[in-house]
């Protein structure tokens, strides 16, 4: 079985979870004997040799006219795939037919370095150039597959989220492999109702032109199925895992702080990870229990405007904003301290911080909108809008330490099933509806 | 027969650390050493000594003729007596020559007077130890951390024993007066009332090396005429800056040591004339008339109110959290916490968290060591969360 994964973060680059998953997929992939190559936007040169995954860059590839000439044929035919539950019989008339068979146009030409049309380059990451990179990503990604292709026969394209499906769409249709869409955030779980159609409409045509979708909770299968029209028998549902064999060290907590109470939030701080809902439960928790710390890790478009209320609130001596954690030791040194985590997602596809809190001993608590919750029914949840719960939760936690740990407990042992060779297998089933040697 | 009364601000604050929230509870070391230590050099070099062997030479010069005041801050002090020595020992010089008055105020350049008054009394106490220490002088005169003042602060001020108070000449306040008389502040028994002449003053603070101000370049004979020109219709010409603008905000290329080296002999060429240090200049005038401050004013931003300290609400937070902590701190008697209670109440931390735009936020951009107000605002409270625990720690003993 030989996977050609397209991807626009993987580690040590990572912007969020989107990395991590990879990184456990690949490697549970792997470990099952797939023959997998991941393809990335850009990378340093030192990362190929480190990784056990076969990593390629899609910078510095050579794109020939023929390439390119037909990568324009798959975008122009896309929008007469609108009407693909049409039947259409071609008739013989002067009239422009509504299909073509784009696959004849490959021919040898197009991988002929002679005739070199373009070379891209990336940086990668979320810039503001972003909407040009998956642009022309889509071409060399397209490019790189081909020739992977070539050289040893694929079985699948496996593309995770939208930056990757425009390229995956059009690889699969030069090179007729099935493609295999992995849908790990949508933009309804970024920014709720009021997202960019230009992005939704790349989500929409890439889930629509893959032959199977995995989709990492019932929840953002619902999304899928809802909210993009895809057909419901076209869509998996695989889990993410955690890395159980993560060698976590134990920190000390500093005496001077050994009695306090520490309740972490560490995420993007965006709309989607719902920090205000924390702001808001922190402020009454501390009407209650006034030494209580509050701690909001991470980055993000919403900083200030917490900052601004948390000092409204008047609690900036109990609640604080350390930054982005930089390296797995600050981000574990986090956890460790946290006599409970919380992940207040508006909508969280599936969440993985909260298994690494697991791993770190934190209890958590986590919104009802958040996908992992799914395959944690000890955890204690609460809807992210509900603040006052939130809050009573909250405080139920850092008053019952016993009760706190019990919820641990169990999840900890939940997350002991949740591993990536698990979430393969389910990824293997997922191909098998697409390929048949899997 | 008109006075000019030059009166300089000398400060330096202790400038923090970046403190990281791991930092708490671990680590109570917060300043940073060596950014106070370059910044102190770096204006002893530019400002501080030229400055007053300048001063030294007018003084001699006009043998007497030209006198001045300064207020200096313990923080100020502290860091000359840790970085820059000499430049104490050339204050000392300065006071020498009987010349020169030193005024009193809040020692670490807190605004106690408007959160606490206790505490505001302490400091101002034990700045008035240190005049007499290092100087040999009582001082008779006050003027608070950046001149904010109100009337219940000048009440305060008459209580402590000053015979005099200085205040920025705000606009809605003098109204149709002048700043150029000595005034009573309002509610108040004997002590008097000087008003910054904020237009002359900026003049040499602010305006003196812009280009696109109609009075560039600034030369000492146009200015001495314009001092010359308030003759009738005042009796004293106070002129009160940052002794920081000689040298540092304005830099010498700008030609500001050669206006000042030349400015007290223009002033002087008309023989009505002459220099006097405040107290000097209060006991010699009359105060013609009672100004009525029932709110805060300073010298700050074009408000001339509290917002360049408290306005936002980061601001206030911290203020309150700050505080929050008076109560135990002036209970505990550890040397180590009570240093860091003291530094940790200057203004300038406050300062930095303003978040206004345009004008006066560039001002307050480049003297903050922060990239952003936000930054400022989550630094100190990283710092006020471990002196809090600290202080908790020694309460429970």
């Amino acid at each position: 079985m030989r996977v050609l994964m397209l991807g626009w973060e993987f580690p040590p680059h990572i912007s969020g979870g989107l990395g991590t998953a990879c990184l456990g997929i690949t490697q549970g992939l792997t470990e099952k004997g797939v023959d997998l190559t991941f393809i990335l936007p850009s990378m340093k040169a030192e990362e190929a040799g480190q990784s056990e995954t076969k990593l390629r860059s899609a910078s510095g590839v050579p794109i020939s006219h023929a390439l390119k000439k037909a990568v324009e044929q798959v975008r122009h035919q896309q929008h007469h795939d609108e009407f693909t539950d049409l039947l259409m019989r071609p008739v013989n008339a002067r009239l422009h037919p509504y299909g073509y068979d784009y696959s004849k146009s490959i021919d040898a030409a197009m991988f002929n370095e002679d005739e070199i049309a373009e070379i891209s380059h990336f940086h990668g990451g979320y810039k503001e150039d972003l909407m040009d990179e998956v642009y022309r990503f889509s071409t060399a990604a397209a490019a790189v597959i081909l020739e992977e292709n070539a050289k040893k026969k694929a079985d699948v394209i496996h593309a995770h989220d939208w930056m990757t499906y425009p390229a995956a769409t059009i690889a699969s249709r030069l090179s007729g492999l099935p493609f295999v869409a992995h849908l790990h955030a949508t933009e309804f779980d970024r920014c709720g109702d009021h997202g960019w159609d230009v992005i939704y409409g790349i989500e929409r045509d890439g889930l629509h032109a893959a032959d199977h979708v995995i989709a990492v909770s019932e929840r953002t299968k619902r999304i899928a199925v809802e909210r993009y029209g895809v057909p419901e028998h076209k869509v998996s549902v695989v889990y993410n895992g955690a890395f159980l064999n993560e060698n976590i060290p134990t920190f000390e907590i500093p005496e001077a702080i050994r009695n306090e109470k520490r309740v972490l939030f560490m995420a993007r701080i965006t709309f989607q990870k719902g920090p205000e809902y924390f702001v808001e439960a922190a402020r009454l928790v501390l009407n209650e229990m006034p030494n209580t710390r509050f701690i909001m890790a991470g980055n993000g478009d919403l900083l200030p405007r917490m900052m601004k209320r948390v000092a409204e609130l008047r609690m900036g001596s109990q609640f604080h904003f350390p930054g982005f954690m930089r390296g797995k030791e600050e981000v574990y040194r986090m956890y460790s301290m946290a006599d409970l985590f919380v992940m207040p997602s508006v909508s969280e596809p599936f969440g993985i911080a909260p298994l690494e809190a697991l791993q770190c001993g934190a209890p958590i608590l986590i919104s009802k909108q958040s996908g992992c919750a799914e395959v944690l029914p000890a955890a204690l949840t609460v809807d992210y809008w509900d603040v006052r719960r939130m809050a009573d939760r909250i405080m139920d936690c850092l008053n019952y330490p016993v009760m706190a740990q019990e919820s641990l407990r169990q999840c900890q042992a939940d997350l002991q099933l949740l591993t990536w060779d698990r979430a393969a297998d389910g990824i293997l089933n997922a191909y098998s509806h697409v390929c048949p040697n899997a | 027969m008109p006075s000019v009364c030059f009166y300089f601000q000398v400060h330096q604050p202790y400038r923090l650390r970046q403190y990281r929230f791991f930092d708490i509870g671990v680590d109570n070391d917060y300043e940073d050493v060596e950014k106070n230590r370059s910044t102190m050099r770096k204006v002893a070099e530019k400002c501080y000594l030229p400055m007053n062997a300048l001063l030294l030479e007018l003084i001699e010069r006009h043998q007497g003729h030209f006198r001045l005041s300064f207020s200096m801050t313990g923080s100020f002090i502290d860091q000359c007596v840790e970085y820059a020595p000499e430049v104490l020992e050339s204050f000392k010089a300065l006071a020498k020559t009987g010349c020169v008055e030193f005024l009193d105020e809040t020692d670490n350049h807190s605004l106690a007077a408007i959160f606490n008054e206790d505490e505001f009394r302490a400091q101002v106490g034990a700045h008035r130890t240190r005049m007499e220490e290092l100087f040999g002088q009582k001082p008779r005169a006050f003027r608070n951390t950046e001149l904010v003042y109100s009337n219940s602060i000048a009440r305060m001020a008459e209580d402590m024993g000053y015979d005099v108070i200085l205040a920025e000449g705000v606009d809605n306040v003098l109204d149709w007066r002048t700043p150029d008389f000595v005034y009573h502040p309002e509610g108040c028994g004997n002590i008097r009332l000087m008003l910054k002449n904020y237009k002359l003053s900026d003049d040499i603070a602010f305006r003196f090396s812009d280009h696109s101000w109609e009075g560039y370049p600034l030369m000492a004979e146009t200015f001495a005429q314009w001092l010359h020109n308030v003759k009738g219709n005042g009796d004293v010409i106070n002129l009160f800056m940052d002794y920081e603008t000689f040298g540092e905000h304005q830099w010498a290329d700008t030609g500001i040591f050669d206006f000042m080296r030349a400015l007290p002999g223009k002033v002087l060429e008309d023989p009505e004339f002459d220099f006097l240090t405040v107290s000097e200049a209060a006991d010699r005038y009359p105060a013609r008339g009672w100004i009525d401050v029932p709110y805060y004013t300073s010298w700050a931003d074009a408000e001339r109110d509290l917002s360049a300290w408290i306005s936002n609400d980061m601001q206030k937070d911290a203020f309150r959290a700050l505080y929050e902590c008076q109560i135990l701190a002036s209970q505990i008697d550890d040397p180590e916490l009570r240093e860091d209670w003291q530094r940790l109440q200057c203004s300038d931390h406050f300062y930095y968290m303003c978040s206004k735009s345009a004008g006066d936020g560039d001002v307050h951009k480049y003297f903050s060591p922060y990239k952003t107000p936000a930054d400022a605002y989550v630094n100190f409270m990283n710092v006020l969360a471990d002196f809090r625990l600290r202080l908790l720690a020694k309460a429970g003993q």
